[in-house]
C-alpha cells in the first residue's frame, strides 16, 4: 500500500505533467493514440487528505475498542511517509543547483544534470517506514523495575512530599497496588477512577501506608504517598533486624502468621508485606499468609500485627516469670532477655497455663504444616537405578579436591608408575 | 591376598611421603624461638595434680560472654531461630548450671604429657618366612569398640620378624580404619610450611593454630608440642595473652610458661592490668611446679583465702574493707616475690608500684562514699543538730534541719526510690505542711501526721490533667473535688471530656459541713504551701 501511496504522491506532486500529458502526445508522430475523452484522475486517493485516509485504515469500531481492539502488537499505525525525503530528491537522481545542490562550487556554476540511479534509496526508505511501526515495550533498569517489569506495583516513589517545610529525608514510597475503579455517575455515566495503596518509611522504624484515589493515576499515587506520610508509625526492631516474636494477625478473611528469625535469613514473605517490611527497616523474617490475599486486607493485617507486638520486658511483666533466650550459635546460653520485679514460684503456675512461648505469643494459633511428598522422579523404577549406579562415584568430588590440594591435579598412585597414562584431564 | 597387597603398597607409598615431611623443622628464625618440648621430666603428674588445676583454671579467668560467643556456624546456610522459654527462678538457676557445666566442657584443658616413646618389641621371628616377598605386611585389629592406642596394629617385614608398627604408622592406619572428625591423613600445610605458619603466627591467629592442632596431633607427639610451644613463646613475646583469655588453651600456656621458668611477662601483664590477685595465684604455681620461692606457706595460705571469692572479670570501683585487706596482702607478697624470685625485677617493680597508686585512689574514693554516707552538718552533744547533710545506706539522702539526731524541722528529702518530699518534720516524721512528688510526676500539696497524708491536701494527678483537692485520714482520701487543670490539653493520657463546672451545687459548702474539715486548723493553706515551696 506504502508503494501506491508513493505513486498518488508522485502524481499529486506533478500535477500539471499529467494534465498536458495530452498536448505533448499531440506533437507525437503516431496520431492513432489520440484519445477525445477528457482523462479525469480522481479517485479517494487524491480527493481526501492523508489525515482522512490513515483515519479510515487505523480507525476501530466503537463496539470493537471496547473490546479492546486495536491495541497492543497487532495494532495499525500511522506511518509519516514524508519522513526520510527531501524536496528536490526523488525516484530520478537528478541534480538540481539551488534545490538540492549549491549554484556554484568551486568557481565553477553546476548545472542541472542526471547522475547514476541509486538502487538503494527505496530500500532505505521502505526500511525507515517500517521502523515506524513496530510496538515497542518501555524498558526499565533492574534497579528501577517493580515487582513485573514496567507495571507500577514494587516500583519506588521517593520520599513524601514535605509537610510544613519538614522534609522526609530518607524515606523511601513503594507502590504496593495500582488499579482502576469503575464508578457509576448520574450524568456522567461509567467513570474511571484510579486507587493506589503505597507504603513509605525510612528503613529505621518509621513507616506508614496511604491510599488515594483519583481521576488520573499519576494523582492517585501522589495522592497515596503523602497520605502514607502523614500516617507514620513508630515500630521497635529487634537488635535491629526482626521482630520481638512470632505472631499472628488477621483483617478480615486474611490472616497472617509471622515468624521471627536468626540474622541472615532474609524476607521469606508475600511481596507486600517485604515491601512494608524493608520500608520498617526489618531484615529477616518468614510469613505465611492464609485466606483472602487481598492485598489491603494484607497490609492492614500487617501492620496491625506489628503493632500489637509485646515486648520482651512486658511479656515478662504479663507472666510475672523470666524471660530467657538460647541460641544455638552461642551453644545455648541462657540469657535472661527480660526479667519481672515479681517472678512466680512453680507452685503459684496453674496447671493449665499456656507456657511455651510461640504457643503464648501466637495466641493458641498453630501455623499449618503441610506434608512434603518426594518429588514425582524419586517414586519412578529409573530413580533407583541411578541411584545404583552413582553410589560408587559419591565420594569421588570430595577426593579430588584432596587430590587437587595435595598434588595440584587429580592423579592417582598409579600416575608415578605410569606418567604416559593420563587419567583425565584438568578443567 | 592380592587385596592387602595393594593396600600394603599404597600404605607404603604414603609412608614415604609422610616421611620426607616429618623431618620438617619448624622454627622461627626471625623471632628466633626455638621449640622446647616435654622430653626430660614427666609434666602429667604436676599438671593432673587438683590443686595446679584449679590454679590453672582460675587464671583463665573464664568470662562467659566469651566463653560461649558466637563460633562459626557448622556448614549451615542461616544461623537457627532463637528458642524463648519462660522460667521461673529455680528453672533459671537449673539451666545456669547446665551452662557451667557447658562451659567446662569448653574449657577442658588438653593435656600436657611428656614425649611418646618409640615402640620396638620383636614379637616373633620366622627365618621360613624369609625371602616369601619384598614387601611388608600389615595387620590391624579392627574389632569395634577397642581404644586406638590399645589397638593391635604388626607388622611382618621381609626378613621375618613380625614387630609393632612405630607410632607414625599406628596414627594413620587408625586413622583409615576409624578416622576421627576434622583429622587428616597427609599433615596439613599450616603446619609443614613455615611460610603459612609464621603468616598465622604473625595474624595473631592463635586459638586457630591450637584448635588445629589439637585435632591433627595426639598431645604426646613431637610435632604438636613444637608447635605449641612455638605458639606459646609468641604469645609470650608479644604479650597478646587476652587472646588467649577464656578459652582452653589459656591453662596449658601458663603451665609451659610456669615450667619453663618464664612466667614473668605474663606477671608484669596481671600486675599491669591491676590484678594482683592472681598474680599471686602464678606464682603459687610457680611454687606448685618447681617448689623454688622462699616463702612457699604463704602463697598457699593467700591462695586458700583467693579461690573462694567470686572471678574479677573488670576493675572493681568500690572495694569493701575485706577486699582491701586482702589486696594489700597480695600486694605485699608480690613485692617479696619480685625482690627475690623475679627476672624482670626493674619492670615488674615499676608496674607495681603503679599499682599501688592507682589501687590507694580507688581505695580513697570507696573509704570516702562510705564516710558519705554519714553526717555531715552541725553537732549539738555527739547529735546532729541544726542545718546539716545525711546519706543514708539505702540510697536517701536528707537536707535540712536536725534535733537529737532526728529529722526536725523544714528539710527535704530524696529518696531511693526517685520521690521527693519537701515540708516540715518532727522526729523523724513527716508533719504539718508538705509536698510529696511521685516517680510519674504526680503530686501531693497538702498536710501531713505521722508521716501519712491527714488533713486537708490537693493531689495533682498530671499525667492525665485533674486536680483533687479535699481531705485526707492516713494516706487515704475520704472526701474530694475533682476539677480539670489548665494544661488538661497537653497532658500525656488527657481525659477524654473535660468535667463540666459545677454542676453540684453548694460543693464548697459541702466539703466545709463535714467533720474532717472542721478538725483542720484553720488558716490560709494557699499561702502557707506557697511559702513552704518558696523555701525550696
Amino acid at each position: 500500500m506504502a508503494t501506491k501511496i508513493l505513486a498518488l504522491k508522485n502524481f499529486v506532486h506533478s500535477p500539471f505533467k499529467v494534465l498536458f500529458k495530452q498536448p505533448i502526445s499531440f506533437n507525437n508522430n503516431n496520431l492513432k493514440c489520440i484519445s477525445t475523452s477528457p482523462l479525469c484522475c480522481v479517485n479517494f486517493f487524491n480527493k481526501l487528505p492523508a489525515e482522512k485516509l490513515w483515519k479510515s485504515v487505523t480507525s476501530v469500531s466503537n463496539a470493537g475498542a471496547k473490546k479492546g481492539r486495536g491495541k497492543g502488537a497487532g495494532r495499525i499505525r500511522i506511518r509519516d511517509l514524508n519522513r526520510g525525503q527531501m524536496i528536490g530528491v526523488g525516484k530520478v537522481n537528478m541534480l538540481w543547483p539551488g534545490l538540492s545542490a549549491p549554484v556554484i562550487r568551486g568557481r565553477e556554476l553546476l548545472k542541472q544534470q542526471r547522475l547514476p540511479d541509486d538502487p538503494e534509496r527505496m530500500e532505505k526508505l521502505i526500511k525507515l517506514r517500517d521502523s515506524m511501526t513496530k510496538f515497542r515495550r518501555l524498558k526499565l533498569s533492574p534497579i528501577e523495575r517493580g515487582w513485573s517489569g514496567v507495571r507500577l506495583p514494587g516500583r519506588s516513589l521517593g520520599p513524601p512530599d514535605p509537610v510544613a517545610g519538614e522534609e522526609f529525608t530518607g524515606f523511601e514510597t513503594k507502590v504496593l497496588q495500582l488499579r482502576s475503579l469503575l464508578i457509576m455517575k448520574g450524568t456522567l455515566g461509567r467513570t474511571r477512577n484510579y486507587q493506589a495503596m503505597v507504603v513509605t518509611g525510612n528503613g529505621q522504624g518509621l513507616a506508614g501506608f496511604g491510599l488515594g484515589r483519583a481521576k488520573e493515576a499519576t494523582a492517585a499515587l501522589r495522592k497515596a504517598k503523602n497520605r502514607a506520610g502523614k500516617k507514620l508509625m513508630h515500630f521497635d526492631i529487634y537488635n535491629n533486624h526482626t521482630v520481638y516474636h512470632d505472631f499472628y494477625t488477621a483483617f478480615g478473611k486474611t490472616k497472617i502468621f509471622v515468624q521471627k528469625q536468626n540474622e541472615g535469613y532474609g524476607l521469606m514473605v508475600h511481596r507486600a508485606i517485604k515491601e512494608i517490611c524493608q520500608a520498617i527497616g526489618i531484615k529477616d523474617l518468614r510469613a505465611k499468609v492464609e485466606g483472602s490475599n487481598n492485598l489491603q486486607h494484607l497490609v492492614k493485617a500487617f501492620f496491625i500485627g506489628l503493632l500489637q507486638q509485646r515486648s520482651h520486658q512486658q511479656l515478662a511483666e504479663e507472666k510475672k516469670l523470666h524471660l530467657v533466650e538460647f541460641r544455638d550459635e552461642n551453644e545455648f546460653y541462657p540469657m535472661v532477655v527480660a526479667s519481672p520485679s515479681t517472678v512466680r514460684t512453680k507452685e503459684e503456675i496453674p496447671k493449665d497455663e499456656t507456657l511455651d512461648f510461640i504457643q503464648y505469643v501466637m495466641n493458641d494459633k498453630v501455623i499449618l504444616k503441610k506434608k512434603k511428598f518426594p518429588p514425582f522422579y524419586q517414586t519412578m523404577p529409573h530413580y533407583e537405578l541411578y541411584l545404583k549406579k552413582f553410589e560408587r562415584f559419591r565420594n569421588h568430588e570430595k577426593i579430588r579436591l584432596n587430590l587437587k590440594v595435595e598434588y595440584g591435579e587429580t592423579k592417582s598412585f598409579l600416575s608415578d608408575k605410569y606418567p604416559d597414562e593420563k587419567v583425565e584431564k584438568d578443567d | 591376598m592380592s587385596l592387602l597387597k595393594i593396600v600394603r603398597i599404597n600404605t607404603k607409598h604414603i609412608f614415604t611421603k609422610h616421611n620426607e615431611t616429618n623431618t620438617l623443622y619448624i622454627s622461627n628464625r626471625k623471632l628466633s624461638i626455638v621449640p622446647s618440648v616435654y622430653d626430660q621430666e614427666n609434666p602429667a603428674p604436676k599438671f593432673f595434680s587438683s590443686g595446679i588445676q584449679v590454679l590453672l583454671k582460675r587464671l583463665t579467668r573464664p568470662e562467659f560472654s566469651k566463653v560461649f560467643r558466637k563460633r562459626t556456624n557448622n556448614n549451615t546456610a542461616v544461623l537457627k531461630t532463637p528458642v524463648y522459654k519462660f522460667l521461673t527462678d529455680e528453672e533459671l538457676n537449673i539451666e545456669k548450671e547446665k551452662a557451667n557445666t557447658n562451659a567446662d566442657r569448653l574449657l577442658q584443658m588438653p593435656p600436657v604429657v611428656k614425649l611418646h616413646e618409640q615402640i620396638k618389641d620383636v614379637l616373633s621371628k620366622d627365618p621360613a618366612l624369609v625371602g616369601y616377598d619384598n614387601a611388608t605386611y600389615m595387620f590391624t585389629d579392627i574389632t569395634f569398640g577397642v581404644a586406638n592406642e590399645h589397638r593391635i596394629i604388626v607388622q611382618r617385614n621381609p626378613d621375618g620378624t613380625l614387630e609393632s608398627c612405630d607410632r607414625d604408622t599406628r596414627k594413620r592406619l587408625n586413622q583409615i580404619y576409624f578416622p576421627l572428625q576434622g583429622r587428616k591423613i597427609r599433615e596439613p600445610k599450616v603446619f609443614s610450611e613455615p611460610d603459612k605458619f609464621n603468616g598465622l603466627l604473625e595474624g595473631e591467629k592463635y586459638e586457630y593454630i591450637l584448635d588445629r592442632a589439637c585435632v591433627q596431633y595426639e598431645p604426646d607427639e613431637r610435632k604438636y608440642q613444637e608447635i605449641t610451644s612455638i605458639t606459646y613463646q609468641h604469645i609470650d613475646l608479644h604479650s597478646k595473652f587476652n587472646l588467649l583469655r577464656s578459652t582452653r588453651h589459656f591453662g596449658p600456656m601458663v603451665f609451659y610458661l610456669t615450667w619453663h621458668q618464664s612466667m614473668d611477662r605474663l606477671m608484669l601483664e596481671l600486675v599491669q592490668s591491676s590484678v594482683v590477685r592472681e598474680a599471686v595465684l602464678l606464682a603459687a604455681l610457680r611454687q606448685a611446679v618447681h617448689n623454688d620461692l622462699s616463702n612457699g606457706e604463704d602463697y598457699d595460705a593467700l591462695v586458700s583465702e583467693i579461690l573462694p571469692r567470686p572471678i574479677q572479670l573488670t576493675k572493681p570501683e568500690i572495694l569493701s574493707e575485706e577486699d582491701i585487706a586482702l589486696d594489700t596482702k597480695c600486694t605485699d607478697l608480690i613485692d617479696k616475690y619480685i625482690n627475690t624470685s623475679s627476672s624482670m625485677k626493674s619492670q615488674q617493680a615499676l608496674a607495681l608500684q603503679g599499682f599501688r597508686e592507682y589501687y590507694q585512689q580507688v581505695v580513697d574514693l570507696s573509704r570516702g562514699l562510705k564516710k558519705a554516707h554519714e553526717y555531715r552538718g552541725e553537732w549539738v552533744r555527739g547529735k546532729p543538730e541544726g542545718a546539716g547533710w545525711r546519706y543514708y545506706e539505702n540510697g536517701n539522702v536528707y537536707f535540712g534541719f536536725w534535733r537529737r539526731g532526728q529529722r526536725h524541722g523544714y528539710g527535704k528529702m530524696w529518696y531511693a526510690d526517685g520521690t521527693f518530699y519537701v515540708g516540715y518534720w518532727n522526729m523523724s516524721k513527716k508533719e504539718g505542711l508538705g509536698m510529696f512528688v511521685q516517680v510519674n510526676g504526680n503530686r501531693y500539696e497538702g498536710n501531713w501526721h505521722h508521716d501519712k497524708k491527714n488533713g486537708i491536701g490537693r493531689f495533682y494527678h498530671l499525667h492525665t490533667g485533674q486536680l483533687q483537692e479535699g481531705c485526707w485520714q492516713d494516706n487515704v482520701c475520704v472526701m474530694s473535688k475533682m476539677s480539670d487543670i489548665e494544661i488538661r490539653q497537653f497532658c500525656y493520657f488527657p481525659s477524654e471530656y473535660p468535667i463540666p463546672p459545677e454542676t453540684l451545687l453548694e460543693s464548697k459548702k459541702i466539703l466545709e459541713d463535714s467533720e474532717f474539715w472542721l478538725k483542720q486548723q484553720i488558716g490560709n493553706i494557699d499561702n502557707k504551701l506557697k511559702i513552704c515551696i518558696d523555701k525550696m
